[in-house]
């Protein structure tokens, strides 16, 4: 019978690993791409609100729009199993973060002096863009960064450039960009 | 502690084995598994073949519409088997480590 030396062994090991790792990554975005799918609609929806309805009903809107995206999220996390020990409750975590992070957003629209209402347009692209390349980079799952550095640059983009449409601009680089990064994970 | 598994130990195979484990009994199909693997069609194919000959893998093709699909996964003899060659390779690293 052959047999392995410490290093091949070694070697073999940080195999395993490494292709566990990219199974997990691959699994996860198939996970997430409808879920992005619904939060990329939601976003055109609400960032077409912004540019069209009157700014006192924005909270409505988006705190309608919010609800429907955390239950969407709950209806869409649960359709699938945690495998390769995933640990339980991955629709309510998943709908617990979506819902911290819109709070975290509301919180601070409450917090801050409303001066001025562009960069309230703008917080957003960037929190969410901010968000979704640091978990990128944490997980190794290069998608996620990805998606988050394109969402964040576009907001940038868009905020300096042609802040007049900055609304309307996000509606379809946020929003239609949300959605169709959902696709591109969906097809992992 | 186990030996060494001669089949599951070629590195092509040892990916295609690491990858089904993962899954936990749920199936892979080809497109992923060649992704995960970063195998080209040819190799993946015949690395599969010696799988399923040794009862570790078994492949089943269908059809999703229209379109042929083949998934591969773990047998609970492949499962079995590769934990053995996992613990074998932890076994031969804390070996080399007492020394």
């Amino acid at each position: 019978m052959m047999s392995v030396s410490k290093h091949e062994a070694e070697a073999a090991l940080s195999q395993i690993d490494s292709v566990t790792r990219r199974g997990m990554a691959l699994r996860s975005y198939r996970h997430a791409g409808p879920i992005l799918m619904v939060w990329g609609l939601i976003w055109g929806l609400g960032y077409l609100g912004m540019a069209k309805v009157a700014p006192e009903y924005w909270g409505w809107m988006w705190g309608g729009l919010d609800v429907v995206g955390v239950v969407g999220t709950l209806v869409l996390s649960s359709r699938f199993k945690p495998v390769d020990g995933g640990l339980p409750g991955q629709a309510w975590r998943s709908s617990l973060g979506m819902a911290a992070c819109v709070a975290f957003i509301l919180a601070i629209v409450a917090v801050f002096p409303k001066t001025e209402l562009l960069p309230y347009i703008a917080l957003p692209g960037l929190f969410v863009g901010f968000l979704y390349t640091v978990m990128g980079v944490v997980m190794a799952a290069w998608r996620y960064a990805l998606i988050g550095a394109v969402v964040f640059l576009a907001t940038l983009l868009g905020y300096y450039a042609w802040p007049q449409y900055l609304a309307e601009w996000l509606a379809l680089v946020g929003g239609g960009g949300l959605f169709l990064s959902g696709l591109w994970l969906r097809s992992a | 502690m186990a030996g060494l598994d001669d089949v599951i130990h070629q590195p092509l195979r040892l990916k295609i084995m690491a990858a089904l484990a993962a899954e936990k009994g749920q199936p892979l199909d080809f497109p992923r598994l060649k992704t995960i693997t970063q195998a080209t069609d040819g190799n993946l194919g015949s690395h599969l073949t010696t799988l399923e000959k040794a009862g570790y893998v078994a492949i089943e093709k269908d059809f999703v519409g229209k379109r042929p699909r083949t998934q591969a996964r773990l047998t609970p003899e492949g499962r079995k088997a590769f934990r053995a060659h996992v613990e074998y390779l932890r076994g031969v690293v804390e070996a080399a480590d007492e020394l």
